[in-house]
């Protein structure tokens, strides 16, 4: 306990950066997945659109890490879409499979 | 706003935009100096012949078509370009197809003709321009996808640097028109937020444009999730995604008298007033030949237009591209005209040249901010590391510029007939940027930028005169014959070396004023 009391700024900081870079990412490909099976109507360019939002996604989500006051809320923010968006896409969509 | 909230989007800001410092200040440089690929090309193959007289299409077409015949008969591909203000020379290129026997590989080889004889010329092997500006996103001495994927995590910091670098901002507006000077820190923060607020649009355009190139290397899973893994599959979805709307339509020509000049002829017809920039003959001696007709499109950010002839049924089918089919494709077509720039005229090159360096200045401002405000926190107690790594920034920001210098220079003095000599020219670059980097590690901390300052002065500078001495070219022959990329480019280089003279004087100066006592900008 010792260890993490005192380096609780950093390992705090190390978290938010791990939320944000790893996250994020999975956050902004499950976004940019969602948005390709939305626009079925033409796969290839959901495919194309989904990807150049996907950056948007990023962007914001790591604005959002850095942004709230608590690590909890951090991580649930990022956390929480992605596993909505990834049951979502598992269950209804059906374009994902365990 | 909250203040913690803006506190926690400084911290933001500051760390993400110094983490790969860097790496961006060298993909803004390079990056910079691809919008004069084509005239860094000329500088580097000055055995290149300019057309100086207007010459007739169809003769173009002829020599070249001649000269191909000779020299690539067992090609696939043809192309033959015209020569335009940019690039005023006659040239072809061919598909040149793997063969055991010959030990030759498949690959595309391009050569120039002397616009009197039709002779191929016999140039320097070099990497040109085009290869300084994929050094802007390959980064050179690791694979290909590593490259793409370390540019394409520093342009994500970049991004969001710049978005946070936006927030933390109280009044935008009123801070840009601020500028105090002989402030230390405080001049700093108002040289990077002109660098930053000016071209803002054009960071954030050629920032977030930049990550959405690499975006079938960086965002693959897309891909895999539709079209499965691996390169043959998502080789589909790239076909798929170039699709273009076509128009087709059957011209009063008969399918026997369908060849290059005739179609080129009547291409000119269509289009009158702009000019042929490329003619191209595919799939060559097959049932499904083809020919093309390029035009140079000043009319929108759309770079060029084109034209096909193919033979169908004993017609003659002529096709027109009117796009990309998908309105996201449209989009994208879009921001890589942009980001690319290869619509700009003169003048508006110029301008993405200025934001690029602006771009770069920002970095620079913004890392050297970072070291000078915790170098002034330990004031003279500060750690040894952290004077080093001033060094070694000081050394990267100055030090890029001179290994572009050495890679210049590399060009005129490796020997004509050296093997690798193209590969060699980038060596010439990396080793140039690591002796600046020694130079500066080496250097007394008040004098490594004025150090660096002289160098890269010094560097550029001699460029003209190595030029005079190894070629034919020179300044006054430059301006007789009318070579105006030839002079531009040795004019340029002699304005740079000036700016670094300017820089340097200075410099010295400051660092004068600091040693007598007069403690108001301290050097790194």
């Amino acid at each position: 306990m010792m260890f993490f009391n005192k380096y609780a700024g950093e390992i705090a900081i190390s978290l938010r950066v791990l939320l944000a870079s790893v996250g994020g990412f999975v956050l902004a490909n499950l976004s940019a997945i969602a948005i390709a099976s939305v626009m079925k109507a033409d796969k290839v360019d959901g495919i194309t659109a989904g990807m150049m939002l996907s950056f948007i996604v990023y962007a914001i989500a790591i604005l959002l890490v850095f942004s709230v006051k608590s690590i909890r809320r951090a991580a649930l923010s990022i956390l929480l879409p992605c596993v909505l968006l990834f049951v979502w896409l598992l269950a209804v969509e059906g374009v994902l499979s365990l | 706003m909250k203040p913690r909230f803006r506190q926690s989007m400084n911290w933001l800001h500051t760390w993400s935009g110094f983490i790969f410092a860097w790496l961006l200040y060298f993909i803004f440089i390079t990056g910079s100096a691809g919008y004069f690929e084509n005239e860094i090309d000329r500088w580097m193959q000055p055995e290149r012949v300019v057309v100086q007289k207007p010459m007739d299409d169809a003769d173009i077409l002829a020599m070249g078509t001649r000269q191909l015949s000779q020299s690539a008969d067992d090609a696939s591909q043809w192309y033959i370009s015209f020569p335009s203000s940019r690039d005023p020379y006659i040239g072809i290129s061919w598909l040149q197809p793997a063969d055991a026997s010959k030990g030759t590989v498949r690959q595309w080889l391009d050569r120039h003709l002397h616009p009197d004889s039709g002779d191929i010329i016999s140039a320097r092997q070099t990497s040109g321009g085009e290869t300084l500006y994929r050094l802007h996103y390959t980064l050179y001495y690791m694979p290909l996808q590593l490259g793409y994927i370390l540019t394409s995590a520093a342009a994500m910091l970049m991004l969001i640097a710049l978005i946070s670098g936006v927030i933390i901002h109280k009044k935008i507006f009123l801070e840009f028109f601020t500028f105090r000077t002989g402030k230390g820190l405080r001049s700093w923060l108002d040289i990077h937020n002109i660098f930053s607020v000016l071209p803002l649009p054009f960071h954030l355009m050629i920032t977030y444009s930049g990550l959405m190139l690499l975006m079938t290397v960086t965002m693959a899973t897309v891909i895999d999730v539709t079209y499965g893994e691996g390169e043959q599959k998502h080789r589909q979805f790239y076909t798929a995604a170039q699709a273009e709307i076509t128009t087709e339509q059957v011209i009063s020509m008969s399918a026997a008298q369908l060849s290059p000049e005739a179609a080129l002829t009547d291409a000119k017809a269509r289009y009158a007033s702009q000019p042929v920039s490329y003619v191209g003959i595919l799939a060559r001696g097959t049932e499904n030949q083809q020919i093309e007709v390029w035009f140079a499109s000043q009319r929108s950010i759309e770079f060029a237009s084109m034209l096909s002839y193919r033979e169908q049924d004993g017609q003659v089918v002529m096709s027109l591209s009117e796009g990309k089919a998908g309105a996201a494709a449209r989009v994208y077509d879009v921001l890589e005209h942009l980001h690319e720039g290869l619509f700009a005229d003169i003048y508006l090159r110029w301008l993405y040249f200025i934001c690029g360096l602006l771009g770069a200045g920002m970095i620079a401002t913004g890392a050297i901010m970072w070291l000078k405000k915790r170098l002034a926190k330990g004031q003279h107690s500060a750690s040894c590391a952290l004077r080093r790594l001033a060094s070694i920034n000081a050394g990267m920001i100055l030090g890029i510029p001179v290994a572009i210098a050495c890679y210049f220079a590399s060009n005129r003095l490796l020997p004509f007939d050296m093997a690798f000599r193209a590969e060699w020219e980038l060596h010439c670059l990396f080793i140039g940027l690591l002796l600046s980097i020694g130079l500066a590690v080496c250097s007394a901390a008040q004098s490594v930028w004025r150090n660096l300052c002289w160098l890269a002065a010094v560097m550029f500078g001699w460029l003209p005169l190595l030029n005079a001495l190894t070629t034919e070219h020179n300044l006054l022959v430059s301006l007789i014959q009318a070579d105006w990329l030839m002079l531009g480019f040795d004019l340029c280089m002699l304005v740079f070396s000036a700016a670094f003279v300017l820089l340097a004087i200075r410099l010295s100066k400051t660092t004068a004023a600091t040693l007598s006592g007069d403690n108001v900008t301290r050097p790194l």
